[in-house]
């Protein structure tokens, strides 16, 4: 799976995937992300937001700008 | 009964008697006109030798006081002379006398000259202007260089004219100093440093048979027990002598030997000469352990109002090792990321290895200011021994679990390791610490700068997905942080919103007030600067300079007089010289450029703000050559640091210098800077740079002719740059500080001109012809470097010859009378009409005539 924009492209680690079809599934609220991520992986919203914090970082090229869905693609 | 004036100093007894030229000028003046005269001087300035030498040949009375009344008072009426000296002032104490004295004062023809070893006293200094006091000071009574070589030769020492400067300067002017000096080259001794100090040791032998004795047992005790120490409050006084009784020693010191000092702040100060003659003295009466006593009881003062650097200079001449180390590690536990590391670097470095090795928390500190001094290799050493502390099972368990502790802090707060790679480190910290109860210190956030992008650690990254950042990250810092986090991430939010330029004046003022508040309640001062300096830059590009000043003006004095705040002065000071540079090249800037140390010779990253306003000053200084070196030093340090918002900040004043300099390669490093700083959107760290940026970026325009993609950022970058030139037109440019010499008539101009009158009026007021007005005109405008009247007015304002605010409040010509008083004492005027020739200021081409 891959992020596009413009002419510049990332593949999106194994690990973050999950995020990414839960985002594609329609959630882009951040306090449902981060309810959604912790119940995913059993943890406390600290650990959530750490790991979207992380998501968020790793991709910021590919986010910051525009809206998701036009981000994202596959 | 009064007596006729025979009162002669030795040396006036036995040589001939050597003027003060200053003391005797100010005596002329003031007998002239029968103004009271006090001389006000330590002992062996030669107050009364003056006194009998200048009123030699008049008949005059004194009287004497050293009784602490005038010891023979003759009624006023029967007075028959018109001179009255006051001997020994500093004792006078009755009321009655004091009276009499003040009577004396008032009387019409009569001088009074008062002669004191102590200051002002209180019941003089109320009525000075009254009388119109005349003061004869150490100052005036010191030898100058003349009178110094005078002075030997009238004792019989021939010295090479090469060696006056040196003894002048030596001796302070002070004649016993100069006599002393006499002697021994009268022995044929060389002059030397070794001369300098067996001067000093015959003044303290002076000083001690001839004045010491004469002070009282508890006063002597006072200076014996603070005379160690650089300045003393009243408190650290009563700590250490344990009487309550400073105060009056304090009022008596003053009042009548002058030893004392005030320093701001009620702190108190021997004068430096007197502090040695006690320190020599307490050597001879006092034993060594009662020395290294008041030494120990000193540090224990300092340690407690927490100076560190004076706790551990006086522990150390205490020899108390012990203390030193317990202070060392108290530091490192209590302040790890702010500890006054720098100040203390010296102690931790003398530190033996083993013992360092003995305990994590030095391990961590050593750590810590390797990374502050540019050695990371060093610092990363250092963490690699107290992992390896940590991993050995024979030390004790909680030292263990400490060095844990301190590995996770530092995993964090090494300054060398940047941001990158900062959230898995967090998560760690969670998972390892927080979970099983275990806390970290607290750190700092800010690094004690006006900002958060660019504070303890570089957040460049995390501004470009910044609200996500702060919805996902505010649980984990606030809990990270402690009481830091009070208005963080509400401040650095308008911050990273302020630099990308996407986000309203109005949301970032909103944010960043709402930031102050919550920090201001029980959160951190620090997080409160960071509030200041980004709210101080809105008004800054609103065009709002004096409310940007008066913001962080208000802001010092908080911080004056908050306790354990003064860690930030250094950079409010800096921030307060970095507001200036938008007047032009301010004295401010100037003091503040030349107080910054060499960064070659001693730096610190704590020390980067400084150093980036001393190098905009250099800037504006047009010191280029040096500012150079400074912009390459700090690119060093901001590259391998990864600090990338420093190093585009630092870049943007590099490609200045380049371009100020004739260096082509100057576009080469602003479109290296413009494409770095676009990867984060960031429009004012360049745009800020204003007047000094905005004619590069011009000079670029025709590589970036669309306006969208990567022409976008730079045509934003451009405008907003253009804006800030044309609000601050002086901001780092250089202004030559030449003499402007004007006319009579062109001053007269210049004062209407910028009093806002219109050429008809001025013309009208002068009574000259519109022709004529347009000739001073041009002058004017050649001598100022002015192009128009704009310009000229502005230069009038900043060269000081007319008050800015007279122009833009624009006041009427009733004004221009009042301003017009104050600027003609300070332009110098030449004759009528004398304009051509005069030294041109600039050539900005032709003069335009009146634009208002």
């Amino acid at each position: 799976m891959w992020l596009e924009r413009g002419e510049s492209r990332r593949r999106i680690k194994d690990e973050d995937i999950w995020i990414v079809r839960l985002m594609g599934d329609g959630t882009t609220d951040d306090s449902e992300l981060i309810r959604q991520v912790s119940k995913q992986m059993g943890s406390n919203a600290i650990l959530a937001g750490l790991t979207l914090a992380q998501f968020v970082e790793d991709y910021a090229a590919f986010l910051s700008e525009g809206t998701k869905s036009r981000v994202f693609e596959v | 009964m009064a007596q006729r004036c025979c009162h002669v100093a030795l040396f006036y007894i036995v040589m001939s008697y050597i003027k003060a030229q200053k003391a005797f000028e100010k005596l002329k003046k003031a007998e002239a006109i029968y103004a009271p005269v006090i001389f006000s001087a330590a002992s062996g300035w030669g107050k009364s030798a003056a006194v009998s030498y200048f009123y030699r040949r008049k008949n005059v009375l004194v009287l004497q006081c050293r009784s602490g009344f005038i010891k023979e008072q003759p009624p006023i009426q029967s007075i028959r002379q018109s001179i009255v000296i006051v001997e020994d002032m500093q004792y006078l104490a009755n009321d009655r006398a004091i009276r009499y004295l003040q009577s004396l004062l008032h009387i019409e023809g009569m001088q009074v000259v008062m002669v004191t070893r102590g200051a002002v006293p209180g019941y003089i200094a109320g009525e000075e202007m009254d009388i119109g006091l005349v003061r004869i000071t150490e100052k005036d009574l010191a030898l100058g260089e003349a009178e110094v070589g005078a002075f030997l030769a009238d004792c019989g020492v021939e010295v090479d004219p090469f060696l006056l400067p040196a003894i002048a300067e030596a001796s302070r002017g002070y004649p016993q100093a100069v006599r002393c000096y006499a002697n021994h080259l009268e022995q044929g001794e060389p002059y030397s440093p070794a001369m300098q100090e067996a001067v000093w040791e015959d003044l303290f032998h002076i000083w001690d048979s001839g004045v010491y004795r004469h002070y009282t047992d508890w006063f002597q005790d006072f200076a014996l027990e603070l005379c160690r120490y650089d300045s003393f409050t009243l408190e650290m006084a009563v700590y250490m002598t344990g009487s309550q009784r400073v105060t009056e020693v304090i009022e008596y010191s003053r009042e009548q030997m002058n030893q004392l000092f005030c320093l701001p702040e009620g702190s108190y100060a021997f004068r430096p000469e007197i502090r040695r003659f006690y320190c020599w003295k307490q050597e001879r009466l006092w034993t060594d352990a009662a020395i290294r006593e008041n030494a120990r009881r000193g540090a224990r003062f300092y340690e407690m109002k927490g100076d560190l650097p004076n706790a551990l200079l006086h522990y150390e001449k205490a020899g108390a090792t012990q203390c030193v180390k317990d202070i060392l590690i108290r530091n490192m536990r209590e302040n790890p990321g702010t500890g006054q590391y720098v100040e203390l670097k010296d102690y931790y470095f003398d530190l033996p290895e083993e013992e360092i090795e003995e305990s994590p928390l030095l391990m961590a500190g050593m750590c810590m200011l390797y990374s502050l001094v540019l050695q990371p290799e060093k610092s990363e050493q250092w963490y690699e021994r107290i992992a390896a502390y940590e991993r050995m099972p024979e030390h004790p368990r909680e030292r263990r679990r400490e060095a844990r502790i301190r590995l996770a802090y530092l995993d964090i707060a090494l300054p060398h390791r940047g941001a990158k790679g900062i959230i898995p480190i967090f998560r760690k910290v969670f998972v390892d610490f927080f979970s099983q109860g275990m806390m970290l210190p607290e750190m700092s956030v800010t690094g004690n700068l006006p900002s958060l992008m660019s504070g303890g650690l570089d957040f460049s990254e995390w501004s470009k997905s910044d609200t996500q950042i702060a919805k996902f990250m505010r649980v984990p810092v606030e809990k990270l942080v402690g009481q830091y986090s009070k208005g963080l991430v509400t401040i650095a939010l308008a911050e990273s919103g302020f630099e990308k330029n996407r986000m309203s004046s109005y949301e970032v003022l909103t944010r960043c007030n709402d930031g102050y508040e919550s920090a201001a309640h029980g959160g951190k001062i620090e997080m409160c600067f960071a509030a200041v300096g980004v709210l101080s830059r809105l008004h800054i590009i609103e065009g709002q300079h004096p409310s940007a000043r008066r913001i962080c003006e208000s802001f010092a004095e908080k911080v004056r007089k908050t306790e354990g705040a003064r860690q930030l002065l250094p950079n409010i000071e800096a921030f307060e010289a970095w507001l200036s540079l938008f007047s032009g090249f301010t004295d401010r800037a100037r003091i503040f450029m030349e107080q910054v140390p060499d960064a070659f010779s001693d730096f610190s990253i704590l020390d980067r703000y400084r150093q980036m306003v001393k190098l905009r000053c250099l800037i504006a200084a047009q010191k280029l050559e040096e500012a150079y070196s400074l912009a390459g030093f700090l690119h060093g340090y901001f590259v391998s640091y990864e600090r990338t918002f420093n190093r585009i900040e630092n870049e943007v004043l590099q490609a200045v210098i380049l371009y100020r300099m004739g260096d082509a390669h100057w576009k080469e490093c602003l479109l290296q800077m413009l494409e770095r700083a676009s990867g984060y959107h960031f429009v004012r760290v360049v745009s800020m740079e204003g007047a000094a940026v905005y004619p590069l970026l011009k000079e670029c325009k025709a590589l970036f002719k669309k306006r969208d993609g990567e022409g976008e950022y730079f045509w934003e970058v451009l405008e907003e740059a253009q804006k800030q030139a044309l609000a601050y037109p002086d901001y780092l440019r250089f202004i030559p500080q030449e003499k402007v010499v004007l006319t009579k008539r062109e001053t007269q101009v210049l004062s209407m001109l910028c009093a806002g009158l219109s050429m008809d009026e001025i013309s009208e007021q002068c009574g000259i012809s519109y022709g004529g007005l347009k000739k001073h005109n041009r002058n004017i405008y050649r001598k100022l470097g002015a192009k128009n009247r704009t310009e000229a007015e502005r230069r009038a304002a900043q060269l000081g010859l007319v008050h800015r605010n007279a122009q833009l409040n624009g006041f009427g010509y009733d004004a221009t009378d009042r301003i017009w008083g104050g600027y003609m004492n300070e332009v110098e005027t030449r004759g009528e009409d004398q304009g051509a020739g005069w030294d041109v200021a600039g050539t900005w081409g032709e003069p335009q005539e009146d634009q208002g």
